[in-house]
């Protein structure tokens, strides 16, 4: 199984190999039925050359006879015969046979004893060696044979000599012999080859159109059956034939064995497979090209696709992907641009939540449904407030104001995030920040304490850097308070704002206010339930029991030193 | 049963016409084929066993017609010396001719309308074919007998022999198809006083073998 890396690749591959797979079966397939039909036309033309063997052989026996006829009607013949010596008949039938170019003649009597022999005249005045032929000729007026005489097979013709009775019968023959099969060959479009099956069962070889070598190779091909087309090798080629009785007498059967070589009766479908395999080529190669460019228009929407993916993962919405198609691919790439469009729309929510609250509670806010209502929780509040804010505010624009006081709540606020805390709202130059919601830590106490001495260090770099500006230094206070309070969205269903409430916030609130008095000494004052559970490894020094509005028992509050022991 | 029903009729044909009409005896054969059919142009001669044959003195002279490329009859049957002519009443010229060992003669070409100057004597017995030289259809057969007491059956297949004189006689019966295999038929006939002598023949005929007439022309079959 191959893997490609790229879907392009694999597109291109399978692609190809469907194509493939088609084209050679279809070349298979085709290539299988061409042979077929060629094989099968290769034998319908050896039986139509059978065919065409049969009516040329007919049509040389009605030759033979007409021309036979033809002389019989000669009145100088007929009178010569009656009366006429031996030689002047042999003259007589000699003649007549050369005038037809026939091979073998001989005038038997009525009685059946040779009046003349062109072939033997030593036989004049015996009897007729097939007297049931002559029968034949009497019976129907003609009869036609094979015959062999002198080693040599010859087609015969009787016909009797009417004056107008008959008064003699004339048998006329043609030799069988290679001429005979070549001019049978122009026309039937195969090799011939006569054979003669033996009454004794042997075969030989009469004429044949091959050369005299392959007599042999012929003689030992003995498995040929008659009336059925097969092939046969002969000296390495391969041979279509078909073996049909031509005559056949007491003595023996002729047979003509008509064959066509395989390769040459087959060149037309090799010329027509050679172009077959051309296009299947050319087929193949096209699918290639076809395939790469059908993966190309695949695959470029798609890699447009992926960048569009890749940009959003680095949160770039703004880039919309564009493919011009009517097709699914267009369907997804338009889906994509409205997800896109979406996902910014989404992330310029997420930012001003993100600006409006903090990120935590923004996700909060957009990660569930927005809804009134909220969960008790264990939260660490922390409330700061600047002092001196008044003092910074006189003699300097609002503008110039707020931009310090931006500066500010900027690292106040960065403070606080980077401990996982959440600033709930400003008031003011005031701070309310909360550790616990709407995400919880197990160490929120440690983590508000830890923000509470950043924002103290912090203040100190600020007042560093007022103090270059020549501005006047600025103090806080931090109150932080842990306790169990309500966490949720409150508001109205149109406005809403996710905050805590409850005593807990109230007592930082006072905490925050107690470090305001001079006795304490502290910039930070932690509530006893901080203290409790905050590491014991933060410097804190008790600060005595306050009375706290809203609580009915006095509450032990701490100092938080801004160094840790 | 066609045999069956030919002779009954054969029989009936006798009680009626050949209750000694004749001075001398009448001799009526009827010839059939195979299958029962009448045969026609059989040749029915009878010769006298015990007797000389009283040949006439005179033989009246024949001829044989060829009308329409045809010789008329196809079958004559003469006594020896019979004198044949062979007038021509056709509109074209004839050549006929005979390599019969009976009589082999050729009377060249002659306008139509007229006849050989001299007619043809047959002095031989046996049977002599004649034929035309120029049309290979026309045939004809001659049937030259050594007795005068002879008939040719019509086609109703009878033959009626009339002047013979009582005695026995040898009857034979002859005609141009007859088969090759089939041997010489005979009857003895003892013709008595006040009654005519009877004899059937059944005898196997093959079909003529016949040269194809030409064109335009009618009555020649193709050559088998």
């Amino acid at each position: 199984m191959c893997y490609f890396r790229s879907f392009k690749g694999r597109l291109v591959f399978y692609f190809f190999v469907l194509v493939a797979i088609v084209q050679v079966a279809s070349f298979f397939f085709i290539d299988s039925v061409s042979r077929h039909i060629a094989s099968q036309s290769i034998a319908e033309d050896l039986e139509v050359g059978a065919r065409v063997f049969d009516r040329v052989m007919e049509g040389r026996k009605k030759q033979l006879y007409d021309s036979t006829f033809l002389l019989t009607m000669d009145y100088a013949f007929k009178n010569s015969i009656v009366g006429s010596d031996t030689e002047t008949l042999n003259s007589i039938v000699m003649n007549f046979k050369a005038r037809i170019n026939a091979d073998i003649a001989a005038l038997i009597s009525l009685d059946n004893q040779i009046m003349s022999d062109t072939l033997n005249p030593d036989l004049v005045g015996k009897k007729y060696c097939c007297p049931e032929f002559i029968d034949m000729v009497d019976e129907y007026g003609e009869a036609f044979s094979i015959v062999m005489q002198a080693g040599k097979y010859y087609q015969l013709v009787g016909v009797p000599i009417l004056a107008p009775d008959p008064i003699a019968w004339l048998t006329v023959g043609f030799q069988i012999n290679g001429k005979t099969v070549n001019d049978l060959k122009n026309l039937v479009l195969s090799n011939i080859t006569i054979l003669s099956h033996g009454k004794d069962g042997i075969w030989t070889v009469v004429a044949s159109t091959f050369s005299d070598n392959l007599f042999d190779e012929l003689q030992k091909n003995s498995n040929i059956k008659e009336g059925r087309v097969q092939t046969v090798d002969i000296d390495g080629e391969e041979y279509v034939s078909l073996l049909k009785q031509v005559e056949g007498n007491n003595d023996f059967t002729l047979f003509a064995l008509l064959q066509r070589s395989m390769s040459n009766a087959l060149k037309p479908y090799y010329r027509f497979r050679m172009i077959l395999i051309a296009i299947t080529i050319t087929a193949l190669l096209f699918s290639i090209l076809l395939s790469l460019w059908i993966s190309k228009t695949v695959t470029t929407p798609v890699r447009t696709l992926v960048e569009g993916v890749v940009r959003v993962e680095y949160g770039d919405y703004g880039h919309e992907v564009n493919i011009k198609q009517r097709d699914e691919l267009g369907m997804l790439a338009e889906a994509f641009n409205k997800m896109m469009r979406g996902l910014e729309e989404k992330k310029k929510v997420h930012d001003l939540l993100g600006k409006v609250v903090s990120a935590p509670i923004a996700h909060e806010l957009l990660s569930k449904q927005v809804e009134l209502g909220g969960e008790e929780r264990e939260v660490t509040i922390i409330f700061s407030d600047m002092r001196n804010f008044t003092t910074l505010s006189e003699n300097r624009s609002p503008v110039s104001v707020l931009n310090l006081l931006n500066v500010y709540l900027t690292q106040m606020s960065d403070i606080v995030e980077s401990y996982g805390g959440v600033v709930d709202k400003y008031i003011g130059d005031a701070v309310m920040a909360l550790f616990g919601a709407p995400l919880g830590h197990a160490d929120d106490v440690n983590r508000a304490l830890y923000a509470a001495i950043d924002m103290i260090k912090a203040k100190d770099k600020i007042n560093m850097d007022f103090e270059r500006q020549g501005l006047p230094k600025i103090d806080i206070g931090i109150g932080i308070n842990t306790d169990i309070v309500v966490a949720g969205n409150m508001g109205s269903t149109n406005r809403l704002n996710y905050t805590v409430i409850g005593d807990g916030v109230n007592v930082a609130s006072r905490l925050e206010g107690l470090t305001k008095e001079k006795t304490y000494n502290a910039n930070i004052i932690i509530s006893e339930a901080v203290y409790k559970k905050a590491d014991k490894t933060f410097k804190t020094r008790f600060l005595g029991e306050v009375s706290i509005k809203g609580k009915k028992q006095l509450v032990s509050i701490y100092a938080l030193d801004t160094f840790i022991s | 049963m066609c045999l069956h029903i030919n002779r009954f009729l054969f029989t009936i044909f006798i009680l009626f016409t050949c209750t000694n009409v004749y001075a001398e005896g009448g001799m009526i054969v009827k010839v059939l084929n195979d299958d029962g059919k009448p045969v026609e142009n059989a040749v029915i001669s009878a010769k006298p066993m015990d007797g000389e044959i009283i040949k006439p003195t005179t033989t009246p002279p024949t001829i044989i017609d060829q009308i329409d490329k045809t010789f008329i009859d196809y079958v004559t049957p003469v006594i020896v010396g019979t004198k044949i002519n062979f007038p021509n009443n056709d509109k074209i010229r004839h050549h006929v001719y005979s390599f019969s060992p009976a009589k082999k003669f050729e009377i060249p070409l002659y306008p139509p309308g007229k006849e050989p100057n001299e007619p043809v004597v047959f002095d031989n017995p046996g049977v002599v074919v004649i034929g035309c030289n120029i049309h290979d259809w026309m045939k004809a057969y001659i049937y030259v007998l050594d007795t005068p007491y002879f008939a040719k059956t019509k086609t109703d297949g009878i033959a009626v022999i009339q002047g013979v004189p009582v005695g026995k006689y040898k009857v034979e019966v002859w005609h141009p198809h007859l088969k090759k295999s089939q041997e010489v038929m005979s009857h003895v006939v003892d013709l008595v006083k006040g009654k005519d002598g009877s004899v059937s023949f059944d005898i196997k005929v093959v079909d003529e073998l016949k040269k194809r007439r030409a064109p335009n022309s009618f009555g020649g079959d193709n050559y088998r």
